[in-house]
């Protein structure tokens, strides 16, 4: 006896599920990975838990649709709540378990299905008929919205390039054994390279001055060491840019060394 | 060969959905430079991707394949509507919230973590949860990971609210026109297409109904194994709703109760109350539905729930009672933070408001003379009412958060009312929607419905992207905000207790891994430490007393020219001193206080954001 379509489903699901979970176990790249788990994630175990608990056609599609959405969300939220009640959830353990759900589902659906003889609904789920005219012209409306998208998208950027600063901290060095330090720490968002001066104080004292060239997003880091230890003077960073103070950042005194 | 199912005119319709969403996306661009013609490409846009398939809707040609084609067009068109005006990062308040909750579970492995952005993290760990398996699995961003389950609870949303109008009122095309009428409800568009619970839950209660409705069919004696199939498929629905959201839940609960109800009363009027009956209706699913529920509520997200619930509905019960006993005014519509909404906007929502208040009354008149009338399409009559209810609720500022959050159940009984008219036309009314001019005015007609429901449930400077606005949720959403929260997260202690303006809070509570706090100290208002003119004694106690270790300024609070007040009408918290009624903004003097206190260092600048450390002090 050839298999039915719902049975060839049901062997797919469970394919399927053995071959994300080897996917989801190895460092692959990101579009494969989500290829592969977006289904598993949101359709297959609705799908073979209906199958499952369902008589065959006992309901009409569009409705087995519904339940395959909701009963995969369902299903892989109370799966994930149920689990970190006993384990930290990580990506391993949700591809074994997901992978499990979909198999055992998919598994007790396709015995089932051997025992099976009446149906509620003897008609075969209907096929959508769509001529070429149609696919293309979807496909022409799915371009548009891809293009929307991008436009979207390309606006976003545009608009944050238009943000232009500099960030500038300073910070104890708690955890140092080679004195008392503080971390100062500059970030370009210029949308160009630029060039600064950085100045830094304790009380009258200059502790150093250091001229730095960074490119867009290039971050410049640099532990200073306070003159004579922990001390209540304040440690004053000073950033200049273009021969002008741009901005200046203040620790109220130097941190003691653990 | 006979073809299946087509989809007929909806591919075309589709091609013109995407031009309006291009369209969309060219408005949005030219509102991030503040650029000229920006609002009426965004309005063209929407009426390009509304109209067309709500015209098409109403027509009798159309086969029910292409119907729920056209519906999931409309759905997802509309979605993308809000995914365009952020492509790239979330920007709504409520959205930081839920991406902690993610990164938590994320970095943790563990759910049920709350945040001082969303505590009902902490009670409802369904979305936060999901959208970290698919994030782990894929390997996807939050923010992808989160669209694409927002974007599936949207499709359960529109094919469950499809079958049910459907199997109400026996119309594929009146379920159609249904949800033509229920995306007019103010919170589609945006609220309920953020990355938040309700937007997820909204999906699986749609689901829970329609699993209900199968199971409550008693026409005939189904087998035992479709019984009990349904009943396995309703439990797994209904334990996915019960941990999704609580609003969300407690709606289902009392729908499931009212059509009990109904059926009872009916079953006793037709004495057709045997025992088949009571089995196989909708007692079961509303019995199981409310222990479900009430466990959850009792074991899990009781405090939560009351934390969130407890202070919006006490507030709203406050003012609504002040306002008719006359203690107190009603808001002022129309108006938020000086701004005024124009003319033109107001003929729009008030048009809007009063055609679905007529579909209201005329579809419960309709719904009144076809008695007998199915006990569900009884109970959803009902929840109609809510919507004229909620209108009465945006009369007060308190009440006005339970405003917003009820179009999207109302408006459930709203679009049944609209199909039950569909379904049903008298020949003085809907009998013309058959001809082009008819069906073209009621087109134009659901157009002004549902611009004006945009209008009505979103501020009109956050329905596009643009400058920066002072207190203006999405749009004060900047590059050096999520830069100093994303500073914070690599340098500052994790979950240190913070105080900020509220998007800022947003940004250092979410990116930055920090913990903000509002509210207040020994009644000393935590706003006050940001806001007042000095720092004074009283200041150094709350943030000492709370354990304050950040301080976050914004210097853009303080804009001097012109003058901008939040468009929230607030800073931090609508509880602060001046929420609401402040004229003047926060001086500059006031944000830079901090500069000259000893003990208090300045840890972080970039221009606008300043960052103090207040460890040394307390």
């Amino acid at each position: 006896m050839r298999p039915s379509r719902s049975d060839t489903c049901l062997f797919f699901i469970i394919g399927w599920s053995l071959l994300a979970l080897a996917i989801g176990l190895l460092p692959i790249v990101v579009w494969a990975r989500a290829v592969v788990w977006i289904p598993l994630v949101f359709v297959m175990p609705g799908y073979a838990l209906i199958r499952a608990v369902l008589p065959k056609h006992s309901i009409p599609p569009l409705e087995g649709a519904v339940y395959t959405l909701a009963g995969s969300v369902s299903i892989v939220a109370l799966t994930g709540v149920l689990l970190q009640l006993v384990l930290p959830v990580d990506r391993q353990i949700w591809a074994i378990s997901i992978m499990a759900v979909a198999v055992i589902a998919g598994l007790a659906a396709t015995l089932r299905r051997g025992r099976e003889t009446a149906t509620m609904l003897p008609l075969p789920a209907p096929i959508l008929w769509i001529s070429i005219q149609s696919t293309l012209t979807l496909a022409l409306a799915l371009g548009l919205v891809i293009g929307a998208v991008v436009l979207a998208s390309a606006g976003a950027r545009s608009e944050r390039a238009t943000f232009h600063f500099t960030e500038l901290w300073v910070l104890p060095v708690t955890a140092s054994l080679h004195g008392s330090l503080v971390d100062v720490g500059v970030r370009n968002h210029q949308g160009d390279a630029e060039a600064y001066v950085v100045r830094v104080n304790q009380g009258r004292i200059l502790l150093g001055t250091s001229k730095i060239h960074l490119a867009d997003g290039q971050l410049w880091r640099k532990q200073v060491a306070c003159k004579g230890g922990p001390s209540t003077k304040p440690v004053t960073v000073t950033l200049l840019h273009h021969a002008k103070v741009y901005h200046y950042v203040r620790l109220e005194r130097c941190p003691t060394p653990s | 060969v006979t073809p299946g199912p087509s989809l007929g005119a909806m591919p075309g319709i589709a091609v013109v959905a995407a031009i309006g969403l291009v369209t969309v996306a060219f408005a949005d661009n030219a509102a991030r430079h503040d650029g000229a013609g920006a609002q009426l490409l965004f309005w063209l846009g929407l009426a390009l991707i509304y109209g067309p398939v709500a015209f098409r809707l109403l027509g009798r040609s159309p086969r029910r394949s292409e119907r729920i084609a056209l519906v999931l067009t409309l759905g997802l068109a509309l979605f993308l509507v809000k995914v365009l005006r952020s492509p790239a990062e979330f920007v709504r308040f409520d959205e930081f919230g839920w991406w902690r909750a993610t990164h938590e579970v994320l970095v943790t492995g563990h759910a049920f973590t709350g945040n001082q952005l969303n505590v009902s993290t902490a009670g409802y760990p369904a979305l936060a949860t999901l959208t970290a398996a698919v994030s782990q699995l894929s390997g996807l961003s939050i923010f992808l990971s989160g669209t694409l389950v927002i974007g599936i609870a949207r499709v359960i949303l529109l094919l469950a609210l499809f079958l049910l109008l459907e199997r109400l009122t026996g119309s594929p095309r009146a379920a159609g026109v249904g949800i033509a009428i229920y995306v007019c409800n103010s919170s589609f568009l945006y609220f309920d297409a953020q990355f938040a619970y309700e937007s997820l839950a909204l999906g699986l209660a749609l689901a829970v109904l329609l699993v209900s409705l199968r199971w409550s069919e008693s026409d005939q004696r189904p087998p035992a194994s479709l019984t009990t199939g349904v009943g396995a498929i309703l439990l797994i629905l209904t334990c996915g709703l019960t941990i999704s959201h609580h609003l969300t839940s407690l709606f289902v609960v009392l729908l499931l109760a009212l059509w009990t109800i109904a059926s009872l009363f009916q079953s006793r009027s037709q004495h057709h109350a045997d025992m088949v009956r009571r089995r196989n209706g909708p007692l079961v699913p509303t019995v199981l539905t409310t222990l479900l529920v009430a466990t959850w509520l009792i074991f899990v997200a009781g405090p939560t729930t009351h934390a969130e619930l407890g202070a919006i509905f006490t507030g709203a019960y406050q003012s609504v009672g002040d306002l008719v006993l006359g203690t107190s005014g009603s808001k002022h519509l129309f108006t938020g933070s000086g701004k005024t909404v124009s003319q033109v906007e107001r003929a729009v929502i008030l048009t809007a408001v009063t055609l679905v208040l007529c579909l209201v009354v005329a579809g419960l008149i309709r719904m009144w003379r076809s008695r007998p009338v199915k006990p569900l399409s009884l109970a959803l009559g009902i929840v109609a009412i809510l919507y004229p209810v909620s209108l009465g609720l945006r009369l007060t500022q308190a009440s006005s958060e339970i405003a917003t959050r009820a179009p999207a159940f109302a408006f459930l009984g709203v679009a049944l009312l609209a199909a039950i008219l569909t379904a049903s036309p008298s020949r003085r009314s809907w009998g013309t929607v058959s001809r082009h001019g008819g069906k073209l005015v009621v087109t134009a007609l659901a157009i002004t419905t549902f611009f004006g429901g945009f209008m009505l449930g979103e501020l009109k400077a956050t329905r596009q992207p643009g400058p920066y606005l002072v207190g203006a949720e999405s749009r004060s959403v900047t590059p050096p905000g999520v830069a100093a929260a994303d500073f914070a997260a690599h340098y500052l202690p994790t979950n240190s207790n913070m105080v900020a303006d509220r998007t800022d809070a947003a940004l250092f509570g979410s990116y930055g891994n920090l913990n903000p706090i509002f509210g207040s100290y020994s009644r000393i208002s935590l706003a006050r430490i940001l806001l007042g003119g000095e720092f004074d004694r009283a200041d150094k106690q709350a943030l000492c007393g709370q354990s304050i270790a950040f301080i976050v300024v914004d210097k853009r609070l303080s804009r001097e020219a012109p003058f901008e007040l939040p468009l929230v009408g607030f800073y931090v918290s609508s509880h602060e001193p001046g929420a609401f009624v402040r004229t003047r903004p926060v001086t500059l003097h006031a944000l830079e206080k901090f500069n000259s206190v000893r003990g208090i260092s300045i840890v972080y600048r970039n221009g606008p954001i300043t960052i103090y450390d207040t460890t040394e002090l307390c």
